[in-house]
């Protein structure tokens, strides 16, 4: 019994460990990656077009219909459509809390997993092995471009997303009142301050570089068999929500310490 | 005197409780082709990539002309593999890459400041070397694995390498494809290059081979020169080797 936990706690710190090692080398090459870009640079573009171009449509679909479901539950409260209130709560909830999580979601679910499956495959047909038997890190040649890939498309998607959702909610908004869209855009222009943008992007691009690296990390952990891809993927998907959520809460804490 | 290319020292590999290589000590000489032969499951492509740095074994140690790999910087890992080609059993072209990017993407890793028409240049020219006739922007998975196999090589020896990994070479392959390629072995043997060379074939071993390194079951049972190995009279080692194609 003794032995077992014992045995138990050494793997997950051997685990813990190797995780650990693997992101701070992912994420020193990605320091490192400009000066080697004529290798890696056609993978970043290929990434930036599947998670950020790909995924515009997708996304604007499900922030306008955030917008209009905001609208719509809201209409039911008396005053709710009227005043400076009705602007903050859009604000809020879709530009600086539902918008860069959605959207993190959407992406977790196409490129994170993609990601994953992709990597994994490569482990298990040696791909991986015929970049070290050329000299090329397989994490600097395929890491490193999906981390920078991710995050910069997260970042677009995420204002792509807000922008759908919040004219999207005032549009809505200007079906079931009497205001006019332009009176409503103004009032929420007059309602937005600099720290909802800095808080959108800052939390778009922290999303981004968790999805990408925990599916970097989970399709590299692939170690031979391809029955492992799927199970590995589903893992990556897990954590990354996970990850994403907690994320969330801690940046929130801080934007309000800082706020205070 | 200069080091020898490859030396591997006490080199252990476990998989799970199984040691798939147990111990193995092997120099590889320069020049000289060496064939490491074994039965499936002996341990013979796991030696073989250990030896050319694509794997970290968990015990023992990997010297590159006396310099251990596991000390390199990456610099001295890429300047390494710049020096070394590796032709794997089952082809691992990139699939997402075109043939002629999987030829180019070694010569554009090994900082040899070529342009790219230089590199295109090398590539149509590694492609002209061999009767494949392929379109070379077609992707591997519209080719034959015989066909991958060839381009493997291609790949591996695109650089010019001075030692050469060939992992299972005739696997896959029609006769007269394996034709082509042996030939083009032969070529590099006579530029002086080290191959090392995995195989359950002794007609292979015999034809291309100057040394040989048995294995069994991880272990190293029996090296030295083909001859010598062949001729041997230990009767465990001549049963290993009737269980050879």
């Amino acid at each position: 019994m003794v032995e077992a936990i014992g045995r138990s706690v050494r793997l997950f710190f051997s685990r813990f460990s190797y995780a650990f090692g693997f992101q701070l080398f992912l994420f020193k090459e990605t320091f490192f990656f400009v000066r080697k870009r004529r290798i890696g640079f056609r993978v970043l573009v290929m990434q930036i077009l599947f998670t950020g171009v790909e995924a515009l449509s997708i996304t604007s679909l499900m922030s306008l219909g955030l917008g209009a479901v905001i609208i719509i539950q809201g209409s039911q409260y008396a005053n709710f459509l009227s005043g400076g209130l009705l602007y903050r709560i859009l604000i809020v909830v879709i530009a600086r809390e539902l918008g860069p999580l959605l959207t993190a979601f959407v992406v977790i679910a196409r490129s994170g997993s993609a990601i994953t499956t992709e990597l994994g495959n490569m482990v298990v047909s040696h791909e991986m092995e015929a970049y070290l038997s050329v000299g090329i890190h397989p994490v600097s040649q395929l890491g490193v471009p999906r981390l920078i890939g991710v995050a910069f498309s997260m970042v677009i998607l995420t204002v792509y997303s807000n922008m759908f959702g919040l004219l999207g909610s005032l549009g809505v908004s200007s079906l079931l009142t009497r205001v006019r869209f332009v009176d409503h855009l103004t009032g929420l222009f007059a309602n937005f301050f600099l720290v909802d943008i800095v808080s959108s992007v800052v939390k778009s691009f922290v999303f981004g570089v968790i999805i990408a690296a925990t599916a970097v990390y989970y399709g590299f952990s692939v170690s031979g068999a391809v029955t492992e891809v799927p199970v590995k993927t589903i893992k990556s998907i897990g954590v990354s929500i996970v990850l994403c959520i907690v994320a969330d809460a801690v940046i929130i804490l801080l934007t309000q310490l800082v706020a205070s | 005197m200069t080091a020898p290319p490859i030396v591997l020292e006490d080199i252990t590999v476990v998989f799970g409780d199984r040691a798939a290589l147990d111990g193995l000590n092997l120099r590889i000489r320069r020049g000289v082709t060496t064939a490491v032969l074994g039965v499936s499951g002996s341990g013979k492509s796991l030696a073989l990539k250990v030896a050319a740095g694509l794997l970290t074994p968990d015990d023992g140690r990997v010297l590159f002309e006396g310099e251990p790999i596991a000390s390199m910087n990456e610099q001295e890992y890429q300047a390494m593999q710049a020096r070394t080609g590796f032709h794997f059993q089952d082809a691992a072209l990139w699939a997402n890459k075109s043939l002629r990017e999987n030829l180019s993407l070694p010569l554009l890793a090994s900082d040899t400041g070529l342009s790219n028409r230089e590199v295109n240049a090398l590539v149509t020219a590694a492609f002209a070397s061999v009767d494949l006739r392929l379109d070379p922007d077609l992707r591997p998975a519209a080719i034959s694995m015989g066909q991958r196999k060839m381009v493997s090589f291609l790949r591996a020896t695109v650089t010019r390498p001075e030692i050469l990994f060939l992992d299972d070479p005739g696997s896959f392959m029609d006769h007269v494809s394996l034709r082509q390629l042996l030939a083009r072995v032969e070529e590099a043997k006579e530029r002086g290059v080290s191959i090392v060379l995995a195989t359950h074939d002794r007609v292979l071993a015999r034809q291309l081979a100057d040394d040989v390194a048995v294995l069994k079951d991880g272990r190293l049972v029996a090296e030295g020169a083909y001859s010598d190995v062949m001729a041997s009279e230990d009767p465990e080692l001549q049963e290993l080797l009737r269980e050879l194609v």
